[in-house]
């Protein structure tokens, strides 16, 4: 007997087979079998999850819209400065709390691991002229910031081996679960610094957990 | 606030209005197109220019259509007839990855990995005819007109995409010496 072809059965996923076919799925295990398997597939694709673009994706084409001039960029610019004084007062508590971890670290006889970032972080709040001027400038460096640390978390979680987790796939999972959650918060709430700062880090580690499975298994395009 | 009067507010340039409504469908905008590209970089890169694209296009939008099939259109155009299609790196090669390990708390995800991952070695046309018809759920007549070719080459292409990945899902017990209806 010789068997439907592959393509024969692929087709049938979704189509009504000829009167021959049918004959010869009523009379064949393995055939029927194979159209079975090919149903599935075809349910597993269309059952598939939503893939999350990355975290930066936002920030990179706001700048775009607004270098096409899509975007308004808003001049208000908060009127009466109010907020200078707080950023410069930040920026003081920034560099203290800074000095003293180093000193800290110095004293202790270890050196930051990450140490450049630090730098880089170290000069961004201790110039207060370097201070946002308007609010999208603010909102920009905020996720500047964000960018910058969810960086920093991630190289840190490498160096201490905190991600190898026993089951990646698990870990995966749960972070995917964690993922669409707050990402239906930020539905709710599309500004709001908490639930952003959730989110980013939720899709950072889920992101940092594939490529680790990527690697392990010799495979660079997973996802 | 609904997606209508979130478009009337970004028609103006309103950010927020812009941001929200991209919160609201990037990931289904990302989905179809990181699919298509099988490639991360590429897919950003695409997904980038549709977002630039629906913004430009925005002011013509008048409401005929449902927002999220008119998007959706503008991002598979992005996507089909992007740039970079020559620049993209050749995978199909590539061997397919051992079977993960699929504990029972994590068989979904192991599964999905290795869907994303078998779609991924597909040839281009293969891979878009399968991700628009059995993923995104295109009739031929409509993935023919995004492609450019005819229904029927379109079903031929989902039945040769279709195959391969039974060739590559299969599991490993049906291959090993027994050649099931490969005819």
């Amino acid at each position: 007997m010789s068997h439907l072809t592959i393509e024969t059965l692929a087709r049938l996923v979704d189509e009504t087979p000829t009167a021959h076919e049918a004959a010869h799925l009523e009379l064949c295990d393995e055939c029927r079998s194979e159209l079975e398997g090919l149903r599935a597939d075809a349910a597993a694709l269309a059952a598939l999850p939503s893939i999350e673009p990355p975290s930066t994706q936002w920030v990179a084409l706001e700048q775009r819209l607004r270098q096409e001039g899509l975007m308004q960029t808003p001049v208000i610019a908060l009127r009466n400065r109010w907020w200078r004084p707080v950023m410069q007062m930040a920026a003081a508590l920034a560099i203290f709390v800074l000095g003293g971890l180093s000193a800290n670290l110095m004293r202790s006889g270890v050196q930051p691991a990450d140490a450049p970032a630090n730098r880089s972080g170290a000069t961004l709040v201790s110039n207060p002229s370097t201070a946002p001027v308007t609010l999208v400038d603010a909102q920009v460096a905020v996720r500047t910031a964000e960018t910058a640390y969810l960086d920093a978390l991630t190289r840190y979680s490498e160096l201490v081996g905190a991600t190898e987790a026993a089951d990646p796939l698990a870990r995966l999972a749960a972070l995917e679960s964690i993922v669409l959650t707050t990402r239906a918060a930020l539905g709710q709430a599309p500004a709001d610094p908490v639930i952003n700062g959730y989110h980013l880090t939720a899709v950072a580690q889920r992101d940092a957990t594939i490529k680790r499975l990527a690697s392990t298994s010799g495979n660079q395009t997973w996802f | 606030m609904t997606d209508l009067e979130l478009i009337h507010q970004a028609q103006q340039g309103d950010a927020t209005a812009m941001r929200t409504l991209y919160q609201r469908h990037s990931g289904r905008v990302f989905t179809v197109i990181r699919r298509l590209a099988a490639d991360d970089a590429l897919a950003e890169d695409w997904a980038q220019e549709a977002w630039v694209r629906v913004f430009r296009a925005l002011p013509t939008f008048r409401g005929e259509s449902r927002f999220t099939t008119w998007l959706h259109r503008i991002a598979l155009n992005s996507a089909l007839h992007g740039r970079r299609w020559r620049e993209r790196r050749v995978k199909h090669e590539a061997p397919i990855p051992p079977s993960l390990p699929a504990e029972a708390s994590s068989e979904n995800t192991a599964l999905r990995l290795k869907l994303e991952s078998a779609m991924e070695r597909l040839p281009d046309r293969m891979r878009q005819v399968l991700v628009l018809h059995d993923i995104e759920g295109y009739t031929h007549e409509e993935i023919g007109e995004f492609l450019g070719v005819t229904a029927g080459t379109s079903k031929s292409q989902l039945f040769k995409a279709r195959a391969r990945m039974r060739e590559m899902l299969r599991p490993a017990q049906a291959t090993n010496g027994e050649e099931v209806c490969l005819t």
